[in-house]
């Protein structure tokens, strides 16, 4: 129950926004937060599947990130016997229909918009959060 | 025609008659051939039946022959045995011994032993010996009594006589003393002792012979098998006829069936016994006619008759004649079907020859009159008047040209001479050309006024086998018009020398050489030496290649050539540049008359070109603008999208903070804060909220105008229903009049069309719902051929002055407090018609509505 979220997101005000959205949704999962695509890879490809470790239970992750984007975060993960089954729910501000069919392409489990209001953000990370990890049953590993 | 065809018929019909008298002798050789062969048959058969008697006769014969020895043979076996017995001594001791000593027991017993011995041999059924008073005095077999009273008459025949007495077949007792009788023969032999001959005899030896044990066998017996023949036994018996064995046809015959002599002359037996001998023809006892052979049996008072059905002996021979009548009777039908068939043939072959001669005599008369037809129609068709003359110069024949002149009336002028009938006069007039002919023999021509007519005339003569004249054929030939045309020919000349002259296109004339390899100029315009900067006396008559020299080279004399071989007129330009500078430019047209000569035409324009040449730079300068252009555009456009994507993502994650961190602000601090303080975070998240709204407006514009057409046929009535009933869901409170015309079609975009109509109606929706009693119109119509759609409303409206700007992005035409908006909508609305080829325009009067018009696919419709 105790699973990690990772949260990919490199803009702080989102980063705390999504922190207080989750708090106010009571998921008391531990948030581990990556502020740039490389930083995200490293971190689950690296010390998630090392021997003992955990994979995060749910990827949350923006497109517009620094270094390595998130559709390349996304089609590398699903490319990697050990990580492509997580669920990775893209949360991000656009709404191109050239993202969103991508996103699909490359194996996202969801997509969702942030809502520029913040109490429909915090709805839509309630429910995202219940449905991903309550919800849903995880796939095994 | 009809009466020809009708005639034909008739013919053919005479000829069938004809055709059966020429083929009935058919029948007779036929009859004839029938008789001939019915005679062959009866005479083989005839021939046939007696080869068949013949055989049978012989057969018969044979048979009768063969019993009849047989049977002689066997009597006089018989009567060899008893003579045996007559003349042994010691049995005729014995005998006579023993019937004067019938106690004499040994002698009893040596006479049965040798009787015995006697009676073993076939034929025996009785042997007894009788004393000479006729009394049993030994038997054998032992069991019978002594002979009948029968037999008295042989028994003293023997006793008187001294000599074997035989007694002829004879009905007895039979053998086992059982009632009833059989048939049986005798010997009486009588007992003389030896040692005292010329006693009276001493008794008789009974001898009895069974016939059915030999003699009824070998009468009966038939070497083939058949039917009806049989062999019979028959002798004398006073005026009787008796039949002596059992018969095949009747029972119990022997001895009992008897015919008297005199009243059966045909029956075979009785035949028999008058003595009669050989094969001969009868009928027997049951009334059947039968074949028979009859013999004596020698030695015997028999006869033997061996006989055969008639109808049995001549079975096989009828059947035959039945056999061959029938093939006959077949092979006469045969014949006589092929002899049918044969006429019948010959008859159609002769009738189809008779109709086709018909039809070719008809076919040749039609053709005949065809060509008759063919040769006065032609006649009379010829516009020149023609006449057959006889040779005294009289009229045989005029054609339609000359009878349909008044004048000249046909039945007037045939049989008139020609000069009396054309001329009025007497005798030829002075230019007439036929004494000419007459003399020659050759055809003449004159021309010569008739009738105030100018006319060609010619004459031919008409030869005779001997090449004597026998006629001649007058053609005249009007020539007025000729003669006009001649002078109207001169008047054109004229006419066209003048235009020639003066025209201000150069025109040459050229007459190529007899092998084509060059022209000679025959002719020039004054325009044409000004052109080419020559005279008309230096060039006239001299080749093209030597007047101009330059025209090899500059390909026009190709030109002349090809024009020259082809016939086809062509275009051909010639210049010159000296430097970039251009020095002339010749447009010329060379074309080839029917006569054979070129003619070109030509401008000179240099002029022209030089203006050309400066425009076609000119748009070639702007086409490299435009190029320029659109390669600017294009990147104006990847910036563009670059933005609006920026806008979609950057611009609205500040705003999410704003919003956000106000929220945050408002819910964790509101114990520190008072009222005023928590309007204005209201205020901060209202406005956020408000410009993420205009942020996805202006996102939805710049995607209709990337966003591909997809062309469909669009039920707009059934959207804008669709619309207004989503509206009437989110604003319950409202009542809006609604009017949607029913079956509005577009040919568009199935989901721009739905955002341009729904903000359409939305608009029309928001700008009534101060107004009392709101009404939205959905409709179209036409208006100067177009289909113009419209969506009206009775609400704000507003002035028109500002209606230019009404369809740029963020332009209101109300404060936000009245009505809300972020200005974007029309601006899609615009942008979606003028991707469909269309146009939008708006009526409207502040406080009394707004109609927006607007067409697709304007030119297409």
């Amino acid at each position: 129950m105790n699973k990690t979220i990772l949260l990919v997101e490199d803009n702080p005000s989102d980063i705390e926004l999504t922190k207080r959205a989750l708090s106010k949704s009571r998921i008391a999962n531990e948030l581990v937060v990556k502020e740039d695509g490389k930083e995200a890879l490293d971190y689950v490809l690296q010390e998630c599947c090392a021997p003992g470790a955990l994979l995060p239970a749910l990827i949350l992750l923006d497109l517009k990130l620094p270094k390595v984007d998130g559709l390349t975060v996304l089609k590398t993960l699903r490319s990697d016997e050990r990580t492509r089954r997580i669920p990775i729910v893209i949360l991000t501000t656009s709404s191109e229909q050239l993202d969103i069919s991508s996103s699909y392409d490359l194996g996202a489990n969801s997509y969702i918009r942030k809502p520029v209001d913040f109490n429909q953000f915090v709805e839509a990370v309630n429910s995202l959060g219940l449905y991903w990890l309550v919800v849903n049953e995880a796939p095994p590993y | 025609m009809k009466s020809s065809s009708e005639s034909a018929i008739s013919n053919i019909a005479n000829a069938i008659q004809h055709g059966n008298k020429r083929f009935s002798y058919i029948l007779p050789v036929f009859v004839l051939l029938s008789v001939v062969l019915g005679v062959l048959i009866a005479s083989y058969l005839t021939y046939e039946r007696k080869q068949l008697q013949l055989s049978i006769n012989n057969d018969l014969a044979s048979i009768a022959d063969i019993k009849a020895t047989q049977i002689a043979n066997w009597n006089s076996e018989r009567r060899e045995d008893a003579i045996q017995m007559f003349s042994t001594p010691l049995l005729q001791s014995m005998a006579s011994k023993y019937i004067d000593n019938p106690a004499d027991e040994s002698l009893r017993k040596q006479l049965k032993q040798w009787m015995q011995v006697y009676f073993s041999p076939a034929d025996y059924s009785w042997m007894a010996l009788l004393d000479a008073n006729g009394d049993l005095v030994l038997s054998v077999p032992a069991d019978r009594g002594a002979p009948s009273q029968l037999h008295n008459e042989y028994f003293h025949d023997a006793m008187d006589s001294q000599g074997i007495v035989s007694a002829d077949l004879h009905r007895d007792v039979d053998d086992h003393g059982r009632k009833g009788s059989e048939i049986f023969m005798s010997m009486w032999i009588p007992v003389i002792d030896p040692q005292k001959p010329g006693d009276k005899p001493s008794g008789v030896w009974m001898v009895q012979i069974d016939p059915k044990i030999s003699l009824f066998p070998l009468v009966r017996s038939w070497q083939v098998t058949s039917k009806t023949s049989e062999s019979l036994l028959v002798r004398k018996n006073g005026e009787y006829v008796e039949f002596l064995n059992d018969l095949r046809h009747t029972s119990n015959a022997a001895l009992n069936l008897r015919f008297k002599i005199e009243e059966t002359p045909r029956l075979p037996a009785s035949l028999a016994v008058r003595g009669k001998e050989g094969v001969l023809e009868g009928i027997d006892y049951r009334g059947k006619k039968v074949l028979s052979a009859i013999r004596k049996v020698y030695g015997t008072p028999w006869y033997i008759i061996v006989k055969m059905d008639k109808s049995e002996a001549y079975a096989s021979f009828w059947q035959r004649a039945i056999l061959f009548s029938l093939a006959g009777l077949v092979f006469i039908l045969l014949l006589s079907q092929i002899a049918a068939g044969y006429q019948r043939k010959r008859d159609r072959d002769w009738l189809l020859q008779q109709v086709s001669l018909e039809q070719e005599k008809h076919r040749l008369q039609e053709n005949y009159e065809m060509v008759a037809r063919h040769w006065q129609t032609t006649f009379d068709s010829i516009s020149d008047g023609i006449l057959l003359l006889d040779k005294n110069a009289n009229i045989l024949r005029a054609n339609k040209a000359i009878t349909d002149n008044s004048r000249y009336d046909a039945a007037a002028i045939i049989g008139r001479s020609c000069w009396k009938v054309m001329h009025g006069t007497n005798k030829p007039i002075e230019d007439c050309p036929l004494p000419q002919v007459m003399a020659s023999k050759k055809s003449a021509t004159a021309e010569l006024q008739l009738d105030g007519n100018w006319v060609a005339l010619t004459i031919d003569p008409i030869l005779d086998n001997d090449g004597n004249i026998a006629g001649t054929v007058h053609i005249i030939r009007d020539i007025s018009g000729q003669k006009q045309a001649e002078k109207a020919l001169r008047d054109s000349e004229a006419i066209f020398r003048e235009l020639f002259e003066h025209m201000s296109n150069g025109v040459s004339i050229y007459e190529p050489l007899d092998d084509g390899s060059n022209f000679v100029i025959k002719d020039i315009n004054a325009a044409g030496e000004k052109i080419t900067h020559s005279k008309y006396e230096e060039i006239v008559g001299k080749q093209v290649t030597d007047a101009f020299p330059q025209v090899v080279e500059k390909g026009l004399f190709a030109q002349f050539m090809k024009v020259n071989r082809t016939g086809k007129a062509s275009s051909f330009a010639t210049y010159n540049y000296i430097g970039d500078e251009l020095e002339y430019w010749l447009d010329n047209y060379v074309l080839k008359l029917e006569s054979g000569e070129l003619i070109a035409i030509y401008n000179d324009i240099t002029e022209r070109v030089k203006a050309d040449a400066a425009n076609k730079k000119l748009n070639e300068d702007l086409e490299q603008r435009v190029v320029e252009r659109t390669a600017q555009l294009a990147v104006a456009n990847k910036e563009l999208e670059a933005f609006s994507y920026s806008v979609s993502h950057d611009l609205r994650s500040p705003l999410r903070g704003i919003a956000g961190w106000s929220t945050a602000l408002a819910e964790d601090y509101s114990d520190r804060l008072d009222s005023q303080g928590k309007m204005y975070l209201e205020r901060i998240v209202n406005e956020t909220h408000r410009m993420g709204q205009l942020i996805e407006g202006l996102l939805k514009l710049s995607q209709i105008s990337k966003a591909e057409l997809c062309p469909t046929q669009v039920d707009l009535t059934d959207i804008a229903n669709r619309i207004i009933e989503r509206l009437r869901d989110e604003y319950p409170e409202r009542n809006v009049a609604v009017n949607i015309q029913a079956g509005v079609y577009a040919q568009g975009d199935l989901h721009l069309l739905e955002i341009m109509l729904t903000n359409l109606i939305k608009n029309a929706w928001k700008f009534s719902m101060k107004t009392p009693n709101a009404i939205i119109e959905f409709g179209f119509g036409v208006q100067d051929g177009q289909q113009v759609y419209y969506v009206k409303d009775n609400g704000a409206g507003f002035d028109m002055a500002f209606a230019e700007k009404l369809f740029e992005a963020f332009q209101r035409m109300h404060k936000a407090s009245d009505f809300p908006g972020t200005g974007v909508g029309l601006a899609t609305v615009k942008r979606i018609v003028n991707r469909h080829g269309g146009r939008i325009w708006v009526e409207a009067i502040p406080d009394n509505g707004a109609t927006f018009f607007f067409t697709l696919e304007e030119g297409k419709s």
